[in-house]
């Protein structure tokens, strides 16, 4: 099968800032990634491209056989409806049910009144759909919950079903867990790695916590200062790789704006 | 030891407040002001006097004793009065609304950034039919509405669309001022989330920005509607029927009871309405 993902010497400049350089791999279809690295590596960034939110500024990437930097805006929407994406604020509408947050999976596949109808005026069949992925993800009975009564945990669900929703090609989320404790993350992770294993979905996670993505992962990458330090099949990332991935620079040879 | 690292004073907002300070007492003395001129003496405490003490008792009937034969009781008259101006302050309010949201999303920087695209070219011409926008919202409500009543009065005469369009306009300005405002710091993530998925900017605007700005919308569209109320009233001292005409002619009058009467009804409109909006967002907000 072919590759989901083909990154060749990508190069990202954010507003004058290097962002990320020379980045090169390939994803094949239902392979399980965590990137790993400090804040500021990249991870964001990365995954932004992937998902079609960001124009590489060198170098190329190719989703699904198609070379995003040669899209045009209506291609690049069909890119990004196909990629399901949750993110680190999951960024959800707190105001909404729970169910017009997952149907919103779908408005980037709709015209702007279809979208708006969509949600206003589910039919069953869509409402069904919904309910059943919800259920898949263990939180059925909140389909007409407001999201912001929901708990932190519950909320990450709602997340992951609206890019479940979308029918993506792919799974990315960026530092999912970032905000709940170790149960929970482990819990969130672990009901990711199933959803997308049982689609044969790739999924691509940035995480701040090694031993997780040792978990689940079977292939980790770890990026630095926007370059690939290691990109290695578990097994063979050893403690010194996370050392040197994490180590906090002396203030003489990296002054702090440069930071990113 | 290493010394703290020292705070940058906030020189200027001190100065403000001094310069304020000092401008209110120049206002003052500008205004001839007088501390024992605030409280009424000689001929104008008794009438200060006749006027409170009618707060105690306010009229249930005329108080004039040669009402000429026909005329509706006065409750009903006051009733009516109530009617009429509620009339004018719902018919407004909902032509403000829809109007003060039509341009309050186009005088705001959210839809301009995101509906027509992230295009380099265009950049100015957007930010110019903003401020087009804007300035008009800004020339709306600039002008009071009592203002405009005397506008249309003198333009259209006292009908009631010029009633109705004096109300409706400031309001207008006024609604899209704080809507643009207030979709403008509704959190960015879940709009930018939805046009990450490929949703058309405008829907993302309407699905992801405005349900979050929605509850200060509408609370804040309940206090305008309780000053559209009160606007309405005064309306009647420009021979509008509301409630300011009828108390026009008690005060003019000397009958200070039915003045009362007239003041407490509208006390009990407003709070009646304060505390139907109060159920409303709780309900709401639940």
């Amino acid at each position: 099968m072919d590759p989901v993902f083909i990154v060749e010497d990508l190069g990202l400049s954010l507003g004058g800032t290097e962002i990320l350089k020379g980045l090169s791999f390939t994803v094949n279809p239902g392979e399980r990634i965590a990137f790993l690295g400090p804040s500021g590596a990249g991870k964001t960034s990365l995954l932004r491209v992937l998902a079609g939110n960001h124009q590489p500024s060198s170098g190329h990437v190719h989703t699904l056989g198609i070379c995003l930097s040669e899209l045009k805006p209506a291609g690049i929407r069909r890119v990004r409806s196909q990629m399901g994406f949750v993110h680190q604020d999951l960024a959800l509408v707190p105001n909404l049910r729970v169910l017009q947050n997952v149907l919103a999976g779908r408005l980037g596949r709709l015209k702007a009144l279809a979208a708006l109808r969509s949600l206003l005026w589910p039919n069953k069949e869509q409402t069904h759909r919904v309910f059943e992925l919800l259920e898949e993800l263990g939180i059925g009975d909140k389909l007409y919950e407001r999201t912001l009564s929901l708990s932190g945990g519950e909320q990450q669900r709602v997340a992951l079903a609206r890019a479940l929703y979308q029918d993506p090609r792919a799974l990315l989320a960026d530092e999912p867990v970032s905000a709940v404790d170790p149960a929970r993350s482990r819990d969130l992770i672990r009901l990711m790695s199933k959803v997308a294993e049982d689609r044969k979905l790739p999924l691509l996670v940035s995480l701040h916590n090694p031993e997780l993505a040792r978990e689940f992962f079977p292939r980790l990458v770890g990026l630095r200062q926007g370059s690939i330090v290691f990109d290695l099949p578990k097994e063979q990332v050893t403690d010194d790789h996370l050392e040197a991935l994490y180590r906090i620079p002396s203030k003489a040879s990296f002054p702090a704006d440069q930071r990113a | 030891m290493t010394q703290p690292p020292k705070a940058t004073p906030r020189f200027k907002r001190r100065y403000a407040l001094v310069l304020l300070a000092a401008l209110g007492l120049l206002a003052a003395y500008g205004l001839n002001l007088h501390w024992k001129g605030l409280l009424p003496r000689g001929e104008g405490f008794v009438l200060w006097k006749r006027f409170f003490s009618a707060a105690l008792s306010p009229a249930f009937n005329y108080e004039s004793t040669s009402v000429p034969a026909g005329t509706p009781p006065f409750l009903l008259v006051v009733f009516r009065s109530v009617l009429r101006t509620l009339e004018f302050a719902v018919a407004s309010m909902g032509l403000a609304l829809v109007g003060g949201l039509i341009l309050g999303v186009l005088s705001s920087h959210s839809f301009w950034d995101s509906a027509l695209g992230q295009g380099r070219q265009g950049t100015k011409l957007r930010n110019r039919l903003r401020i087009f926008f804007r300035t008009i919202a800004a020339l709306l409500r600039s002008v009071h509405e009592l203002l405009w009543a005397i506008l249309f009065l003198a333009a259209i005469g006292q009908t009631t669309s010029a009633g109705l369009l004096a109300l409706t306009l400031p309001f207008t300005g006024i609604l899209a001022k704080l809507f643009s405002e207030m979709l403008d710091e509704a959190a960015n993530e879940p709009s930018a989330a939805l046009e990450g998925l490929g949703c058309h900017p405008g829907v993302a605007l309407l699905v992801g920005r405005l349900p979050i700005a929605w509850p200060d919308m509408a609370a804040y569209g309940f206090y305008r509607f309780e000053c559209a109320l009160r606007s309405s009233a005064v309306l009647g001292f420009f021979g509008f029927q509301t409630m300011g005409y009828h108390l026009e002619l008690s005060y003019n009058s000397l009958h200070y009871r039915e003045v009362w009467t007239l003041l407490y009804a509208l006390l009990f409109t407003v709070w009646g309405l304060e505390r139907w909006s109060g159920i409303l967002r709780r309900s709401a907000v639940r």
